[in-house]
């Protein structure tokens, strides 16, 4: 099993570290991308995501699988870029600019890549709706699982997800809430 | 969940987008930071530095890490005007460049002069090790010590190899008694910092004479670099007084009209107002205002960075704080001291219910709390009270000891038939000698105590 291999690595190598990536990269760049609704951060999130696991000695330990242990990371990092997102506002002159920003544009072209309509529902959903939807319909994580990853308690994430679908599921279908029982 | 999964979840199982964008372009460029990159250690000032500054904004890493840039490569970006100023200095500056120079104590170097932003350090000098002096621009001086480059604070600079009376400190809380304004190293004439609140708690990584060097936990101020304070401007952290912490998990917030409203509660939050009702007014870091209850709130905005790493660490590790619920628990308790409120908890929780007596200075409910079965050694009540009037620095080192741990190590729990041991162990690193155990035994009634000087 994955979890069996990675636990015993003590310190990740360049081929851990690209193993790593071709296995759990999209999805990581996914969950941030859930997180933050911007490609753009979604980009540097991932990328720390994975130097942060490379850099210090590995901790898995197989308790969980290793997408939830690197979402776990992922969350933090998200969490830490949105709070010093104002700060690149005074970032002195003669730093390089990092490359491929488009701000809002991306939004406007979203449309026509989206691998299906109802992710343009589900992005359009409160922050707190929209990841423990799709930490439940995507990534299939049990209640205990969703509860551990965001630090909410299981009775929270019950009812807030049961929210998320209803909430979802009246804007997908237009106004009526057509789930069977 | 109970109720069936909706038809169209299916549509969600692949997405977002159609393409891949984790390109094999990206994981390449990832690569190829990581080599470049190296791996940093986590040691000395380092540590205390990334663990106390907002956890070390992850966009300065890597705009730090560009290829182009300061390591080895020649840098294609404008730097700023080179003017070396004359900046007042009450020590003696660094006037003649030439010749080797040493750092005063472990500081960081930053990638630009006088960072304003939460930017990281992206090394740190060591003291007795050369480094040249390469620019200088307003009390910065960009340096290289064995190959790393960059700017750090030009007040460290000294051109003896011994002077190094900076030292780095195992990290306490202090609380800012009245607003106050702080330096960006010591012996600052003109404090050139930020400015802090009254009630703004604070966290000592280093001492240089009479000033301490602190660690802050900020969202709305950008800063960078170093803090420095005069230790007779803060006061010793105080449970009472200190106004900045962090809520307990299950604390329910509200706003002005009684709904319930969302705050993380690894947040930092202010406490604005203590209200007559037993309730606090709290302003969050993104600023919410909201009301909760006096119990929720935990005077220390630094032990959140701690209890966070749970996430990424093993399970065996259990959480210094309860729980909003826990804390309602212990408030039953504590008033009556009933040990059959006792019956059923588990020796970690007891030991949280004695880490909290231990807090708020409750010396009949910490005495409670250990055994008091015949045979253990556990002097009667009055000996004990005794003993402890006889030592007045008993509180303040007892808190310290506590925020020492709460802030930097991690629990786990260890049961035999009638006997537990909390281990507590650095949170990172650290030896088997660094280990500590905390003894708690069951008593006649089946009931978890706390042992006689419980830990050695």
């Amino acid at each position: 099993m994955e979890q069996d291999y990675w636990r015993f690595v003590e310190r990740f190598s360049p081929e851990d570290l690209n193993e790593l990536m071709r296995q759990h990269g999209q999805e990581v760049w996914n969950y941030a991308y859930f997180l933050t609704k911007r490609k753009d951060w979604a980009d540097d999130i991932a990328q720390e995501t994975f130097l942060k696991v490379f850099r210090s000695p590995n901790r898995y330990r197989g308790e969980s699988s290793m997408q939830t242990w690197l979402f776990a990371i992922t969350r933090n990092c998200a969490f830490n870029y949105r709070r010093s997102a104002f700060l690149r506002r005074v970032i002195p002159v003669g730093q390089p600019e990092r490359p491929g920003r488009e701000p809002s544009a991306e939004t406007v072209a979203m449309g026509n890549q989206l691998a299906d309509e109802i992710w343009e529902t589900v992005m359009a959903l409160p922050a707190k709706y929209r990841e423990l939807l799709v930490l439940d319909a995507k990534y299939e994580m049990s209640l205990k699982e969703m509860a551990e990853l965001t630090g909410l308690p299981v009775g929270t994430v019950k009812s807030r997800l049961s929210r998320a679908r209803r909430k979802a599921a009246e804007m997908w279908e237009g106004g009526g809430v057509h789930e069977r029982a | 969940m109970s109720e069936h999964r909706p038809d169209w979840y299916g549509r969600m199982k692949a997405g977002p987008f159609r393409e891949r964008t984790f390109t094999e372009e990206r994981m390449k460029e990832i690569g190829r930071k990581a080599r470049d990159g190296g791996r940093r250690g986590r040691s000395g000032i380092w540590m205390y530095a990334a663990s106390g500054l907002a956890v070390a904004s992850v966009l300065a890493l890597v705009l730090v890490l560009q290829p182009v840039g300061w390591f080895g490569t020649k840098p294609s970006m404008t730097m700023p005007t080179v003017t070396p100023q004359a900046t007042p200095q009450p020590t003696e500056g660094p006037k003649p460049m030439v010749g080797d120079f040493y750092a005063k104590g472990e500081t960081g170097l930053y990638t630009v002069p006088n960072p304003h932003t939460k930017e990281a350090a992206v090394f740190t000098v060591k003291t007795g090790v050369p480094l040249k002096v390469l620019d200088i621009s307003g009390g910065y001086a960009k340096v290289n010590q064995d190959g790393n480059a960059g700017w750090m604070n030009a007040w460290y600079l000294t051109k003896e190899k011994d002077e190094a009376p900076v030292d780095a400190v195992e990290p306490y809380l202090m609380f800012a008694g009245s607003a106050v304004t702080m330096s960006t190293n010591p012996e600052e004439i003109e404090p050139s910092g930020p400015e802090v609140a009254a009630g703004k708690v604070v966290k000592v990584v280093k001492e240089f004479q009479d000033w301490v060097g602190v660690d802050i936990v900020t969202y709305d101020q950008p800063y960078g670099g170093e803090l420095w304070l005069r230790k007779t401007e803060l006061m010793d952290w105080d449970p009472a007084m200190a106004m900045e912490g962090v809520l307990r998990q299950g604390a329910v917030i509200k706003n002005g009209n009684g709904r319930e409203i969302e705050v993380p509660w690894f947040n930092s939050v202010f406490v604005e107002e203590k209200m007559a009702n037993g309730r606090y007014r709290i302003r969050s870091e993104d600023g919410i205002t909201g009301f909760v209850e006096a119990r929720d709130f935990v005077p220390n905005p630094f032990i959140a960075e701690n209890e966070r790493r749970r996430l990424l660490l093993s399970v065996m590790t259990e959480n210094w704080l309860m729980t909003s619920e826990e804390m309602k628990g212990y408030e039953r308790y504590a008033a009556s001291r009933d040990e059959n409120l006792l019956r059923g908890l588990p020796p970690i929780e007891i030991f949280r219910y004695y880490v909290q007596a231990q807090l708020n200075r409750d010396e009949k409910t910490v005495y409670a709390l250990l055994i008091q079965d015949q045979g253990h050694g556990v002097p009667d009540f009055e000996t004990y009270m005794n003993d402890i009037s006889h030592d007045p620095g008993l509180a303040q080192r007892t808190w310290r000891l506590w925020d020492r741990l709460m802030m930097g190590y991690r629990l786990g729990e260890e049961v035999e038939s009638g006997q537990a041991t909390i281990t507590i162990r650095p949170t990172f690193g650290g030896t088997e000698e660094e280990v500590r155990g905390f003894q708690l035994l069951r008593n006649k009634a089946g009931i978890w105590k706390v042992a006689w000087l419980p830990m050695q």
